[in-house]
């Protein structure tokens, strides 16, 4: 085995992990896409400099993220839980988004909700 | 004017307008319906509409599942979005085959927003497809379906997972498995190869009872995107016959081909299963690559019980193929934050004789 590693960055710390959705070099090299997932807020997203010189989180996305072949754009496809609130049931919530990677120009493509315990 | 002169110009104002908005009505309904409803609005579709409904659910889960994947033009996005039962986490290779998911399709929706299309022809409540690997070119699906539960055991055996190559846009499809005499093998983890011709998967023979008591037995496969020359590379079995002590079960995950086609990485985990829950406990993980035909077999990464866990989810190849790159995983409080690491293959010694055949 070797044991030649190197950290490339250390992030995320306000969001409580549960399990990690992708990594992903960007085309170019320069970035790794870390997507995360998270209970309630369905997770988030970082571009992370491959050098080590710091990292952008992708504001109010999470789940599983992918590069686009150019590099211009990353899709997301997450999921989260809306609490019920007065007159309300809880839902499910699935959403396909794609934003720019210094996390500028959200478009959100389509949401799906499902509403949970439907009695 | 007249009293009542301009009254037939307003009825037929009337009935022109109606018969306008009826028509744009039904232009948006063609362009923003889903399959299953039909009363989609834009942005928004349904994807747990139709099937069968489970009357003694508990909680029912919608959730996206897997990677989307983009066609290399950079104008469509190929998802998958699974509706189940379960129970907090989406789903993965080793639940699904006890999860109860009715329904599970693959879409592909316009970058730009545009038109969404339902890829998959899955029929519910045991049709279902994920796990999906877009080729590199963007002509062809390889995906993990349960469509041939019935055909192949009948309505009362279990789900069987095998794995198909279908074209993106049209109704070719070529299925790779077929395992007729093991209802309990799940097939998982497609992966192209860099140049499209081959497809490496997980195989995995759910509880083999002439093995053990409670045994998993996992196998690493390539197959030529044709069907054509499947090819044994690794076999839990064969490697676990070689250690001292003898370890119960080992899971692999994650065929990953490096950047040049001529490696496979992929983790494994050695685990007691439990009977009575179907749980496990981890006694090491490990991060393993060999070449494509199988050989030069190396444990890059290893982390034993109790010594924290080893690599958290999905890791990747850097673009030169000199390093792996993943998250340190941990179950540590949020303010430890996530660790990016990457190791270096350099100076990694290869284990022989440990090939499946």
């Amino acid at each position: 085995m070797d044991g030649s590693e190197r950290r490339i960055g250390n992030f995320g710390k306000d969001v409580w992990v549960w399990g990690i959705a992708n990594v992903e070099w960007s085309p170019s090299g320069d970035y790794i896409l870390v997507s995360a997932l998270a209970s309630a807020s369905g997770g988030a997203a970082y571009a992370v400099d491959s050098n080590g010189a710091g990292s952008v989180q992708l504001a109010g996305l999470g789940g599983y993220a992918t590069w686009s072949p150019d590099g211009s754009r990353i899709a997301v496809l997450g999921g989260f839980h809306l609490p019920p609130t007065k007159g309300y049931q809880s839902h499910r919530i699935v959403r396909l988004s794609t934003v720019a990677p210094d996390g500028s120009d959200y478009h959100l493509l389509l949401e799906a909700r499902a509403t949970e315990n439907p009695d | 004017m007249q009293p009542g002169a301009d009254g037939p110009i307003n009825w037929w104002v009337l009935v022109l307008g109606v018969a306008a908005f009826a028509g744009l009505l039904t232009v948006l309904s063609l362009v923003f319906s889903c399959d299953f409803t039909g009363h989609s609005s834009p942005g928004r579709f349904e994807p747990w509409r139709g099937g069968q409904m489970d009357a003694n659910r508990e909680v029912e889960v919608l959730h996206p599942s897997y990677i989307p994947r983009w066609t290399p033009d950079g104008e469509r996005i190929v998802f998958t979005v699974g509706r189940g039962f379960q129970y907090g986490e989406p789903p993965s290779a080793s639940s699904l085959p006890s999860m109860k998911v009715y329904l599970g399709s693959i879409y592909i929706k316009g970058a730009d927003g545009g038109r969404l299309d339902r890829v998959s022809d899955v029929r519910g409540p045991v049709e279902f497809d994920f796990s999906l690997d877009l080729s590199p070119d963007g002509s062809r699906l390889v995906r993990v379906t349960s469509r041939h539960y019935d055909q192949d055991h009948g309505s009362n055996s279990r789900r069987n997972f095998e794995i198909e190559v279908s074209s993106l846009d049209g109704p070719e499809s070529l299925r790779l498995t077929k395992d007729r005499n093991h209802s309990d093998r799940t097939d998982t983890y497609p992966k192209w190869s860099p140049d499209g011709n081959l497809v490496a998967f997980v195989k995995r023979d759910d509880y083999r009872e002439d093995v053990a008591e409670e045994y998993l037995i996992d196998t690493v496969y390539i197959v030529r995107a044709d069907g054509a020359s499947l090819r044994l590379l690794y076999s839990t079995e064969e490697h676990l016959r070689q250690q001292q002590p003898f370890t119960p079960a080992q899971i692999v995950e994650s065929p990953v081909w490096s950047p040049d086609g001529r490696r496979l990485a992929f983790k494994g985990h050695y685990a007691h299963l439990h009977a009575s829950d179907r749980g496990e406990t981890i006694l090491h993980e490990s991060l393993y690559i060999m070449e494509q035909d199988g050989s030069g077999l190396i444990e890059l990464l290893r982390a034993d019980r109790g010594a924290g866990p080893l690599v958290a989810g999905p890791f990747a190849w850097s673009p030169e193929g000199q390093e792996i790159t993943f998250v340190r995983a941990q179950h540590a409080p949020p303010e430890h934050g996530i660790d990016l690491i990457a190791t270096a293959l350099d100076g990694s010694e290869s284990w022989t004789g440990v090939r499946g055949g």
